[in-house]
């Protein structure tokens, strides 16, 4: 049973793994970046446990018992004694890196190194060979409390010790999760790729306007429009998924106009809601779009969904229930069924 | 299903108020009904999760976090005032939000 436990990262997922485990008993050492103001971030928890002692949610013993089992640092060498170390840090490769290369150095020899990627395949971190048995993809999604879905994506080399011990791990912190090789990693944004993407051609030759896909969307399909998605996650994020996603698809050419217009956006500093402008903004006025062809556009969208779906249920040998479940919790709500 | 009066309202109001305040860092004179907690105060919905803990247990609410999320897909929640809307919801219907919103 592992117990102690490393997060790496004080971004939001960072943030959000350590608050969801912070419910059970794991001993947590939470590594932040040298950058971030560790004062704030060590005060902000205080506050945070100080208020749910306050609100009767723990009592005295709870409260003091979780200030033992954690520690908030930004020293690396801190998670020696670490049987799991989870990285949740930027989306960038070269940093991922270099930072499973610095655990290396520092970790215990049967600690297992697991990165919460969005889409980084976990074989292209692994450190050095002595890790290669002991390393995973564990791909949680924000927020963790609400979403009952983990990808667990297993390298060729992750051992059947490390699997058992991420299964038991994952049955403790009570998430469902999905067991992926890298061929179907991130399977659930990118069923969700091939039908963004759709949208976005039938946007771009002009046979619908966003306005008019994402209504159709959000009346038809998934609780959030395809053009809100993309601004609510932000242009930069959703252009390395996009590029990372697509780039071993059979399909690759077609993601190619999607690409060139995230990147034409991104490099005028439209990057969606955080700028307050990406695919909507303040220049764009609302276009009813042409109700006339709904029906044309909402079998456009289904036929792209349902073979998405279909192939990547085919491709991972995972029941059609069972990922429709997952494609559930992924987006809350209930989705499309594909028969 | 919990009668709303406009105590519970006001007590809500002020349980927000001030847990914003405080997990913002901001004055509590500068949070209105149409501030925007993403934009204006930068919160999130781990807030928005603590909030429903804390109210969780102090109405002792029969609530899963799964209904709420499935609620606030479909009505999301950018303002302070939307929010307060919300907590009075959950705390008068409960587990029924969803069956409500029929």
């Amino acid at each position: 049973m592992l117990k102690n436990i490393g997060i790496i990262g004080e971004g939001k997922m960072g943030t959000n793994l350590l608050y969801y485990l912070l419910d059970m008993d794991f001993n947590l050492t939470w590594i932040c970046s040298p950058e971030a103001d560790l004062e704030k971030l060590r005060r902000n928890f205080s506050k945070r446990l100080g208020r749910s002692l306050e609100a009767g949610i723990i009592d005295e013993d709870r409260f003091q018992s979780i200030l033992e089992r954690i520690k908030i640092s930004n020293a690396l060498e801190d998670v020696a004694s670490c049987e799991l170390i989870i990285e949740a840090i930027t989306e960038d490769l070269e940093a991922k890196q270099e930072l499973f290369r610095l655990l290396d150095t520092i970790a215990l020899p049967g600690c297992i190194f697991t990165s919460n990627s969005s889409s980084i395949n976990p074989s292209i971190l692994v450190p050095s060979e002595n890790r290669k048995e002991k390393f995973a993809g564990l791909h949680f999604f924000y927020p963790i409390a609400l979403k009952d879905i983990v990808e667990v994506i297993l390298t060729q080399e992750t051992s059947k010790e490390t699997l058992a011990q991420i299964t038991s791990f994952m049955e403790s912190i009570h998430r469902r999760f999905l067991l992926l090789e890298e061929k179907d990693s991130f399977i659930l944004n990118r069923i969700f790729l091939h039908f963004q993407n759709e949208a976005f051609l039938l946007v771009n030759e002009k046979k619908a306007s966003l306005q008019q896909i994402d209504r159709i969307v959000r009346e038809r399909f998934f609780p959030t429009g395809v053009f809100e998605f993309f601004d609510s996650v932000g242009l930069d994020i959703m252009l390395v998924s996009v590029q990372n996603y697509s780039k071993d698809d059979p399909a690759e050419e077609r993601f190619h106009p999607l690409i060139a217009q995230l990147q034409e956006l991104v490099s005028k500093g439209r990057l969606g809601a955080k700028t307050k402008g990406g695919f909507y903004g303040e220049d764009i006025s609302v276009d009813p779009g042409y109700p006339e062809n709904d029906g044309e556009i909402i079998a456009k969208l289904q036929e792209s969904y349902a073979h998405a779906f279909r192939w990547f249920c085919h491709s991972s040998g995972i029941p059609s229930a069972e990922l429709k479940t997952a494609m559930d919790e992924y987006f809350g709500a209930e989705t499309p069924i594909v028969i | 299903m919990a009668l709303i009066t406009e105590n519970t309202r006001k007590e809500v109001t002020d349980i927000v108020y001030n847990f914003f305040a405080d997990e913002c860092e901001v004055d509590i004179k500068d949070i209105h009904s149409d501030t925007n907690i993403i934009n204006d105060i930068d919160g999130d919905s781990l807030m928005f999760l603590e909030l429903i803990e804390i109210f969780k247990k102090k109405y002792n609410l029969d609530i899963e976090l799964k209904t709420i999320g499935k609620y606030s897909v479909k009505h999301p929640v950018q303002t302070i005032g939307q929010l307060i809307d919300m907590q009075l919801l959950i705390i008068e219907h409960e587990n029924k939000l969803l069956e409500f919103d029929q």
